[in-house]
Formats: C-alpha cells, structure tokens, sequence
C-alpha cells in the first residue's frame, strides 16, 4: 500500500533568495524532512513556519509636532495571526520627541513579550 | 443691504485663450470688465490640448473669418510673446506631400496662401531632404511655409490673463454660467434683489447702462452691458440663449502623443501630411519645451467635456504620423492627451454681434486656427465694444508683463544674483526641470489664483519632467499647503474633487507652518569647508565685499558692469578665438587671504543615498579631500522613506529597515565628516564635507583644455562651483510613470507612482487613497500594497503585465499572501475612468507572445487609487549633459570594472548607474566608484595642478555660453590649492582653432594606450555591468611574461565584478564568462558557475581575476536554463 505523506510547502522569506521550502509530516504531525532550503536560516524558518508563523511588523505613527512620522518596528518577529492586533495597538501609542533610534515605544506589545523600538531618530 | 449681484460694464465667458486675450484688449479701456470661468484653472478646454501650432494661414478659405483673423492673429503673435513673456518659436512649418496627387494639393495650397496674403514656397524632394533629413523616404516634396511658429497655448493664456488681471480685469473661477438674459425682458420680480433699472449704477468704475443678466450655476449674477462669449465648446448654448439664429458645435476629439525631448529635435518645422480625401493626416512637431508632439486624429464625440483618450486612437495617429516618420514607435513617449474641438454647423468662425442680439459678442465655433487667431479676434471684439461703450483709454493700462526666465535657464551670474535675493532660489524642488522653490512661492501668489495643483505644474514646469512629478508632487503639495493654507486631502489635483490624497492628518497645516517657522533665517551651509560662490562681478577689487559661503552675494547692481572687464583679464589672441562663442567676461579672483573658502576637491560625489555614501567614505578611506552634495536636508536618499524591513543581510549581517539601514552608513560618514581628519596622518588626511539641501545643476568633464571636473550646484546660501579631480554619480533613479505606458482615457487624480505614495506615506503621513489597485509587482509595490492595507486601505489586487512577478519571492509572500491580496499575472491596465479623482481603471489580458492586451478581455474594476510599479530608470540627467556615453540597456552610463564612465574621471554607481535588487549591493558598487575616483585622483593630481586657470576660465566660459546660453562666471580656479601646498600657474597656451566639439568633448577615460575589452551580454542575459573592461599595455607583458615566484602587479590581483540580470527565469542556470579573440568567432570559457533558479527580478554577480580576462579581446557574458 502506497502511504501518502503530508506536505506542504512555502516560500522562505529570510533573505532576497526566497527558496522554496517543502516540509513533510510523519503520521504523527511531526515534521519528517526539509528539503529546499540553501541555508540553516532556512531550515529554521520552516519549522518555525510549518507550526507558528512569525512576522516582523513595521509601521508608522503621527507623533505630536512632527510632520514626520515616526517610524517603528517589532524588535522581534511577532505571531503572524497577532499582526492585525500589534498595528492596531502601534497606531495608539502616542510618542513624545525626541526619540532615538532603538528606544522602546511600545513595551511588550499585545503580549507577545517583543517590545516595538523606533527605527529612526526624531527631534 | 450688500448687493445680491456684482456690476460691470463688460462680462467675459471663458477663461480660454480667446476669452484671456479679449479681457487684456478691454483692459486698455476704462471700463469694468470680469471673467467668469466654468473651471477652476485658466486654459481648462481646447486651450490646454491642442497643437500648439501659430498657422502661418495659407489654409482657411479665402474670404472667411477663419482666414482673415489666422493671417492677422499670426502677424501678432512674435510681438505679443515679446510683451508679454511667453513662449513663442518662429519654426515654420511643412506640408508634406508622398504622391503625385499630394504635389497637386500642395500647389493648390500654394494658390490659396497667394490668396490669403500667406508668404510659402514649394520645395522639390531634395530641398526637403535637406531642411527634415529624417523625413520619410517617400516624401516626394513639400509647402514651406516660413512664417508659421509654435507657442506654450497655456503660457500664452495665463500671460494675457495676468496681464489683464494686473491691469484691473477681475477673475472669476468655477463660476459656470446657466443664463444670459436681456434685463429689458425680465419682470421686476426676475431682477436680482436691489437692482434698480433706471438707477446710476452705484459702483463708480461701472460706466455703461446694463443690459444683460448673467447667471452662474452657483446662483451668483451678474449685471453687464456687454456679454463675450468665449465659451469653446459650449459658445453655441450661450448664444442660443440669445440669439434666434442658431449655433450648433460638434465637439471633437482630438488626441495626442507626447514624446520625451530626446526626440523633440527630430524635426525642426512642423510637419505636416498633404490632405487627402481620408482626412487631413497628422502633424510631427518640435513643441517650445523641447518635445516632440505627434497627432491629432479628429473623432466626433457627445460629450463636451471629455477628454479621454482612446485605445484605437492612439493606435491610429501613431500610424498615420509614422508616413512622415517611420521611426516613431510607442519607445520615449512621456504622455498622451486628447483636447475637444468646437466644430460649428457653419463651417466658420462665428465672431461679433448676432443681428439680433446686439451687446452680446460672439467668439463661437472657435475651432482650429482659433489659438492663432485668438489676438486678432480679441482685438477686434475689444475694438467694437469700447466704441459701442465709448470708453476712454485706460491710463494706467501696462502693456507688459515682464517674466524671467525660469531660474534653471538663466546664466549662473543672473541664479546667483537670484538666491542672494531670495534664498528659495537657491532650492531645487522639481529635479527633472529644476523648478525652485522661489518659482512655486511666486506662482502660488501671482495675479490669478492657484486653485489645484495643475496649475502649478502648467505655470511652473515643476511636475511636468521625466519623472511625472513621482518625485516632487509630495513636496509640492506640502508648499502649497503651508503658502495657501489648504491640507493635501482638500488640495485638488486638476476638476474639483480631485484631492491628490485621501487623508491628511487633522494638524498637519499647523505642522507645516510651524516647521516653516523655524527654519526661516537659518539657511543650511555647507557642513563643514565651505566653498566659494560664483561672483556676480569680475572686478579684481579688494574693497568690496567677497561672497563667502553663508552670506548672501553681493548686489545685482554691480553686475552690470562686468563687461568692459574682460580685456585686463584675457589676453586679446585668447579672447579673439573665442569670439564666435560670444565669450562672456571671465574673470578669476583668488580667494581672499587666510579664507576657509576651498574651491578643489579630490573627489565630488553627487548624491547621498545608499550608494553616495558609500563612495564618500571609501574614498576618504583612500585619503582623498571628499565633497558630498545631497539634495535633501538628510542623507540617507531612498531609504529614508523605506521603513519596512529587509535590507543589510549581506552588508550587516542583520535585518534592517531602511532608516536603521541609512544610520549605519552615516554613522561611518560622520567619522570622516571632521574638519580634524585633513590633518590625520593616519588616515591619510581624508575627509568628507557635506552639502545637503544642495543641488547639482550640471557638471562640466575635463576635456582637452582641463584635466579638472567643474561641478556646478546650488542652495539657499547660494551658487557655487568646485573643482574636482574626479566626480562620482550616485543620483539615483526614477520610477517610471504612468505617461510612459500609453495608457488610455482620463488623467484623474489618485495615480501614484509607488515611490511616490510611499512619501506621502512614511514621510508626510497622507493616506494616498482607500481603494487601490497596484500595476506592476514591483517591489516597492509589493511593499506599498501592506503598507496601505496596514494603513487601513482596501488593496484589490496587484495586476503584472508579465508571466513573472517582477519583485522578490519573499515580498509576495509577506506583503501579498499574508494579507489575501490576489496577484494577477499577464494582466495590465488599459484604461483610466474619472474626470476628477481615479473612479476606476480597465484591465486586460495580456498575449505573452505579443505581450499585447488582448481584445475583449477588459474588465472594469472601482477604485479611487492606482499605484505604479513598473520599473526604475537611473537618473541621468547630469551625465546625459556632460555628454556622458549612457547605455540604451540599463539607461546608465556605460563603465568599465572601476566604474569609470566614457569621461576620464568621472564614476558612477548605484541605481544611477544600473537597477539594483538589493540596497547592499548599490553600498558595495559606491564603495568600487568612491575607492576608484579616489586613486584617479591621487594619479592626476600632478597634471592639473600644472594647467593654466586663464585657460581653464576661458573654456568654462565658451561652454556656458555655447550649451546653456548662459554667461556663467567661472569659479575661482587660479588658487588651486592642494593639501601638498602647491599652486598652480602657468601661461595661458593657445586655444585659437578650438572647435566647440573640442570644448565641450571629455576626455576619455581610455588613454596612454589602455585597451578597452568590449563586454557583451550573451544568451538569456539583459545586460550586465561593467560594458567594459580597461585593461593597461603593462598588465598583458607582465601576464605574458609571467615568471613563477616573480612579484605580481596590483592591476595582476585586481577582481573585476560583473553585475548582470537574466531575460527570462531559469531552472537550474549555469552562468559562462567567455573570452574571445578578433577575428575569431571561437569563444574560450573563462569562468563558469551555477545557481538553483535565476529570474530578471534578482541581480546577480559574478567575480574574475582581471588578470583571466586581460588576454582576450572581447568578453562575453551568458547564461543556460537546465533545459538547453
């Protein structure tokens, strides 16, 4: 009897290469093989993605007297699924200047534990 | 009780350029006269898309008034554009005849030019050849009519409106009239509240006893003795309100083809086709600002006000145009547009008082040549009135209306003179046409109102470059705003409602002024050396006051006198050769004792974006004087406004947004920013200043009379000149436009490059639109589609003319799939619908093999916001004006493995040199640029620091006034002050029997018996970069001798680094370097290696000693799929 293995496969999003990644299940659920991936950054990413996926999620924010927004990033990549939620939480900070690059402006952001820094400086 | 309606003696119907010709003639009456206009702009029908063509008038039926007022409005026109400071050129123009039977016509055209007083001349096939040699082969013989021209319509409207405003004629915009009634037919109940019939008017200026009642489509009236109706397309409604004999027009379309002014001196006349039975042909013509102009067809159409173009039209003037020209293509088109004739039932114009309705002056069925009869017509309208009026002149009526030139076009002495008047002059917004800020302040409040953001871009010329204004519109739009007090999203685009963004946030005015506020008085100066401004003055007199960086330029009043100075300073032998060039005064003035001022540097970069600084620092690494100039107030380019993430994997080893990526770069730049790193023996005295805010106007190469670079630039502290022993191009690119891709229909608000709406975005934070369809999967338009969703937008899809998506794998899967944003591939948009902001585009199929849409397959979809992303170009202005060889591949200059352009000494690198996938591959290519000119540098110091300044200022001199027509006054290049301490000196040599191709020609990079290697793309392969390599006599004897265990040159260990794209994606590709041999069609593999899959999204690179390229020839570059 032929046994079908579960599959699946995504395109790998840590660097410009974009290998395409094919991940295989045992009949456990738990992952068999990765195959398509050029580096171990790889390899990661598909375990990563085959059970949670993780996004980095960056954005822009009004700051009171700068015509400039402030622009800022998830230290870490988030839960894909919590994207939605972490922009929403993002847009309601409310910033002062002067802020540096890397300084924290949401600690902890809706509980993932990664804080959201600046990306840029703002006077 | 303030009146429910305003009086005037006269009241004109349109603001076109019958209407704006007809108020400047009444403005030399004392009488009261007011323009009410539909739109929200001058010139807002046929004015604005027309031919742009003064007929000389051979062509009207004799007798007619189309033919009576062409021939007299065409006299009119070069004195007119003199008073009033518009555009006008005396072209000529040509009917082209290509069979026995045009050549018949043409000579019956020629008996009615006779007839019609209309000077022509018919010239045999040889004689036509001669004047148009790109004229097509089967021309057989044309009508050369001599005195026929070309004008700006816009310009020429807007001057004679202004010059009617600044003589007291008053301006009313979106005031539509309705009604036109006699006062002596209406009851008293009908009169507008508190006019009383028989009563003096109270207004003193009014004089004439009203007659008519003018009602607009906002209920406001107006009371008048006299009505012009100068309505275009809609004239037959106005006068049938009053008339019993009717008008009837049929509006008709007309539609163009716009190409870029690398094409605009194909053709030097307007060239006409010989009509025929199937239609009057189309036109080719030079336009005043330098394009060329191809169409119209004529389409009858219902619809007056629509100015779509069509799919089938475009098509069709295209191939008519191509019988006068077989090399036009859809290649270099910039726009297309359509305009709406009003072809009357009468076949004439329709000028005067209708029998039965007098006071009431018809301008009706205003069709072509209605723009070259527009000033005889109005002068004869004016002069019927005023008689009927019995108006006494007006006093104070001032016939001219003085304009400079725009600042991009005047001599370096008149732009210095400028920014020391008004800083803003000295800030560069439109990059493409050099449109300053100072130009857009002054357009903003000149005598007509500036209601949309059209109008500027028609008065200025800002927007309206290469670029479509993707770069400057953001900016723009936030001047606006701070001058008029309106936030973006109010701020109309062209129609009302056409807001240029959805949302603004709700303090962004208060931000813009007060950001205005604190910086007004605080000029930037250059960081930290500063460097001597171009002197208005030639005197060599240690009295007056020396303009250093950072004051202000001393006074136009001295500028005047500069031209007797010349011969103290120029030696006459000098002078004589140069007198055909109407050698300017030159003069040379050292720089004043113990001043800071510093003139030379090793090496200039032009542009601080990812690439710039990369070339800065490396070449201050090599202890090169580096100067930096950058147009904006921070360094950083692009990446400033790329707040996603993703870049620096290669560079860092992390991954950074664009903001964090641009800091680390500048966190190296600031350590070679140090006035005390010119003394550090250590780094070899290297350093780098900085002029931000400052931009680059033109770079004059070193040539056969000056082994130095001349770097011309500008900002708010004023106009300055550098000398450089190398110049490294790092400027960019642009993204390509909507213009550029022939799409048809409307031109509505909402249509954003994606660049451009990323501005708006992260720098500004304007929300573009709310309903968004992105063509082309680019990648910044991959990242504009999250960043809209994430801003709350609803994106509808990303729609790619090709099979392939054209942005990385990565972008698609987080921006596009995470998000549910479906990806549409062989699909493009054919068609925009919207009069005012986008309300939907027509996409189609696309046939991969034709890569045409395919016919029925259109479907509409609603939006309010198209984002373009459709490729970059490099921006090479500069380079294509330093006569830089650029390649039609890459649309950069071609270099060789340093990166060194056709011009000995100048360098480029980054997206102005070649499209890069990757930011951290443009830093590497500026760090090659910048390491290169630095050792150029290094190597050429000793030959220019022995020329002679005379010569050098002479040459700087004859080029200026040769290229721009500008009189530049040179800078400061007696002192050529080296860190060494030497200076320069030396008798002025003869130049005498220099042609201005001598002058004006770099020298080539190539010389003292280098070899140049051809390198070609081969199989699969679009380009690749370096286009050559320089390989030196020394390295091919030492390879040829080459003894085991000797000492290797350096040039032996060089790595040459090829950059290249495929044409199609490859599974499995191997990449071959081959080297070949004249004479020989055998290629020899130098180096081969493989990758898992190539597509034309990515760059990639390929490295090879120059030593294994060195033997050979010629080198080849190529690629194979696995399937070959």
């Amino acid at each position: 009897m032929l046994v079908l293995q579960d599959l699946t496969s995504c395109v790998c999003i840590c660097c410009p290469l974009g290998c395409q990644l094919e991940i295989s299940f045992d009949e456990l659920g738990e992952i068999e093989e990765i195959s398509g991936q050029k580096c171990k950054r790889g390899e990661a990413y598909a375990r990563q993605e085959a059970v949670d996926p993780l996004r980095m999620v960056t954005a822009v924010l009004f700051v009171p007297g700068s015509l400039e927004p402030l622009s800022v990033k998830t230290a870490q990549a988030i839960p894909k699924q919590a994207m939605a939620e972490v922009l929403q939480a993002i847009s309601a900070c409310e910033p002062r200047v002067p802020i540096r690059l890397g300084d924290v402006v949401l600690a902890d952001v809706c509980g993932t534990g990664v804080d959201v820094i600046a990306t840029k400086d703002l006077d | 009780m303030t009146k429910a309606y305003t009086s005037c003696d006269v009241c004109i119907i349109g603001a076109g350029i019958a209407g704006a010709f007809v108020a400047r003639e009444l403005s030399r009456f004392d009488l009261k006269s007011v323009v009410l206009e539909a739109g929200n702009d001058i010139a807002c029908g046929a004015t604005r898309a027309n031919s742009a063509i003064v007929h000389a008038g051979f062509d009207p039926k004799p007798n007619t008034n189309k033919a009576r007022f062409n021939v007299a409005g065409a006299k009119m026109y070069p004195a007119l554009a003199q008073e009033l400071s518009f555009s006008y050129q005396n072209n000529g123009s040509l009917v082209v005849a290509f069979s026995e039977e045009d050549l018949e016509i043409i000579n019956s055209l020629a008996q009615r030019a006779q007839e019609n007083h209309v000077e022509v001349r018919v010239l045999n096939q040889e004689e036509l050849r001669s004047l148009e040699p790109n004229v097509s082969a089967d021309a057989c013989g044309a009508l050369l009519a001599p005195t026929a021209g070309i004008c700006d319509p816009y310009g020429a409207c807007l001057a004679a409106a202004e010059n009617a405003a600044e003589n007291g004629v008053a301006f009313s915009f979106n005031s539509r009239v309705e009604k036109i009634e006699p006062l002596s037919d209406l009851s008293k109940t009908d009169l507008p509240e508190g006019f009383l019939p028989n009563a003096a008017s109270e207004d003193d200026d009014v004089h004439c006893t009203p007659k008519w009642l003018i009602t607009c489509e906002d209920e406001s009236q107006y009371v008048s003795a006299f009505v012009v109706n100068a309505a275009g397309v809609h004239s037959d409604e106005l006068h049938n309100q009053v008339s019993a004999t009717k008008l009837s027009i049929t509006p008709r379309r007309g539609e163009y083809c716009l190409y870029d002014t690398t094409l605009g001196t194909t053709f030097k006349h307007t060239m006409f086709q010989a009509p025929s039975k199937n239609g009057k042909g189309v036109l080719i013509t030079p336009t005043v600002h330098g394009n060329l102009l191809v169409g119209p067809n004529a389409v009858p159409q219902d619809h007056k006000d629509s100015l779509n173009t069509s799919i089938s039209g475009l098509r069709t003037i295209i191939h008519a145009a191509q019988k006068t020209w077989p090399g036009l293509g859809t290649r270099d088109m910039i726009t297309n547009f359509a305009g709406v004739r009003s072809t009357g039932n009468t076949g004439d114009f329709e000028i005067g008082e209708p029998s039965d309705a007098p006071g009431f002056y018809d301008i009706a069925c205003f069709e072509s040549p209605g723009l070259t009869s527009a000033p005889a017509v109005a002068l004869h309208i004016a002069q019927e009135i005023a008689q009927a009026a019995k108006a006494a002149p007006n006093k104070r009526f001032n016939p001219i209306r003085k304009r400079d030139h725009r600042f991009i076009h005047l001599p370096n002495k008149l732009r210095a003179q400028k920014v020391a008047q008004d800083a803003n002059y000295g800030r560069v917004v439109c990059r493409c046409n050099g449109t300053t800020e100072a130009e857009i302040i002054e357009a903003l409040h000149g005598p007509l109102p500036v209601l949309c953001l059209d109008a500027i871009k028609w008065r200025t010329g800002a927007m309206m470059g290469r670029c479509h204004g993707g770069f400057c519109s953001p900016e723009i739009a936030r001047i606006m705003a701070r001058e008029l007090g309106i936030s973006p999203d109010k701020i109309d685009k062209r129609t009302p409602d056409s807001s240029i963004v959805a949302t603004a946030r709700p303090d962004y005015l208060d931000l813009v002024a007060s950001a205005n506020a604190s910086h007004s008085g605080e000029a930037p100066v250059p960081e930290a050396n500063q460097i001597s401004s171009i002197k208005d003055s030639g005197k060599d007199d240690e009295g007056k006051s020396r303009a250093t960086s950072g004051a202000s330029l001393s006074a136009s009043s001295e500028g005047s006198s500069c031209d007797s100075d010349i011969v103290s300073v120029v030696p006459a032998q000098a002078k004589r050769s140069f007198d055909f060039l109407q050698l300017p005064n030159t003069p040379v003035e050292p720089n004043p004792e113990g001043s800071a001022v510093k003139d030379c540097y090793d090496v200039v970069v032009v542009g601080g974006g990812a690439a710039g600084i990369a070339a800065a620092n490396a070449a201050a690494a090599q202890g090169s004087s580096v100067l930096l100039i950058d147009r904006e107030a921070k360094l950083g380019g692009i990446l400033k406004q790329c707040v996603h993430n993703g870049f620096g994997l290669h560079r860092f080893k992390e991954e950074l947004t664009g903001p964090e990526y641009a800091k680390k770069e500048l966190q190296d730049l600031s350590f070679w920013n140090n006035p005390a790193r010119a003394l550090d023996a250590s780094t070899q005295g290297g350093y780098v200043d900085i002029c931000h805010d400052s931009a680059v106007l033109r770079i004059y190469p070193n040539n056969k009379f000056h082994h130095d670079q001349w770097v011309i630039f500008t900002n708010k502290t004023g106009l300055y000149s550098v000398s450089a022993l190398s110049v490294v191009l790092a400027t960019g690119s642009r993204e390509r436009s909507i213009g550029a891709l022939n799409v048809a229909g409307s031109r509505p608000a909402g249509v954003f490059s994606a660049g451009s709406a990323q501005n708006f975005m992260n720098l500004q934070g304007c929300l573009p639109g709310k309903r968004v369809v992105i063509l082309g999967s680019g990648d910044i338009g991959l990242i504009m589609a999250r960043r809209m969703v994430s801003q709350g937008a609803e994106v509808l899809g990303v729609y790619e003319l090709m099979p392939e998506p054209s942005g990385l794998r990565r972008n698609i899967v987080q921006c596009l799939d995470d998000f549910n944003i479906p990806l549409h591939l062989s699909k493009t948009v054919v068609r925009l619908e919207g009069e005012g902001r986008l309300e939907a585009v027509h996409v189609a199929s696309v046939d991969p093999k034709g890569m045409v849409p395919v016919p029925g397959s259109e479907e509409r979809i609603e939006c309010d916001t198209l984002l373009l992303s459709v490729g970059l170009l490099p921006e090479n202005e500069l380079a294509h004006r330093a006569l830089l060889e650029l390649s039609p591949v890459t649309g950069g200059a071609v270099v060789d493995q340093n990166l060194e352009t056709s011009a000995s000494g100048i360098f480029a690198c980054g997206n102005a040199l070649h499209i890069h996938d990757l930011v951290d591959h443009a830093s590497d290519e500026g760090e090659i640029a910048g390491r290169a000119a630095a050792l150029h540098a290094k190597r050429n110091f000793a030959s220019v620091s022995g020329e002679t300044p005379a010569v050098k200022a002479e040459v700087l001199a004859a080029v200026h006034t040769s290229n721009t027509a500008a009189t530049t006054k040179p800078h400061k290049t007696q002192t050529c002050m080296s860190k060494a301490g030497t200076t320069c000196s030396g008798e002025l040599s003869d130049v005498s029997g220099a042609s201005l191709k001598d002058i004006v020609t770099p020298l080539p990079s190539v010389a003292n018996g280098a070899l140049s290697l051809e390198v070609t793309p081969g199989d699969n392969l679009r380009y690749c970069v370096p286009q050559k390599i320089t390989v030196i006599p020394q390295l091919r004897e030492e390879l040829a001798s080459a003894i085991p265990g000797a000492q290797v040159s350096q040039e032996a260990q060089d790595v040459v680094k090829f950059s290249f794209r495929v044409t199609r994606r490859l599974e499995k590709p191997r990449f071959f370097i081959q080297g070949g041999m004249n004479g020989s069609d055998k290629l020899e593999t130098i180096k081969s290696s493989k990758a898992l899959i190539a597509v034309p999204a990515e760059m990639l690179q390929i490295k090879v000693k120059l030593a294994d390229l060195a033997p050979y020839d010629y080198i080849c570059l190529s690629a194979r799929g696995e399937e070959e």
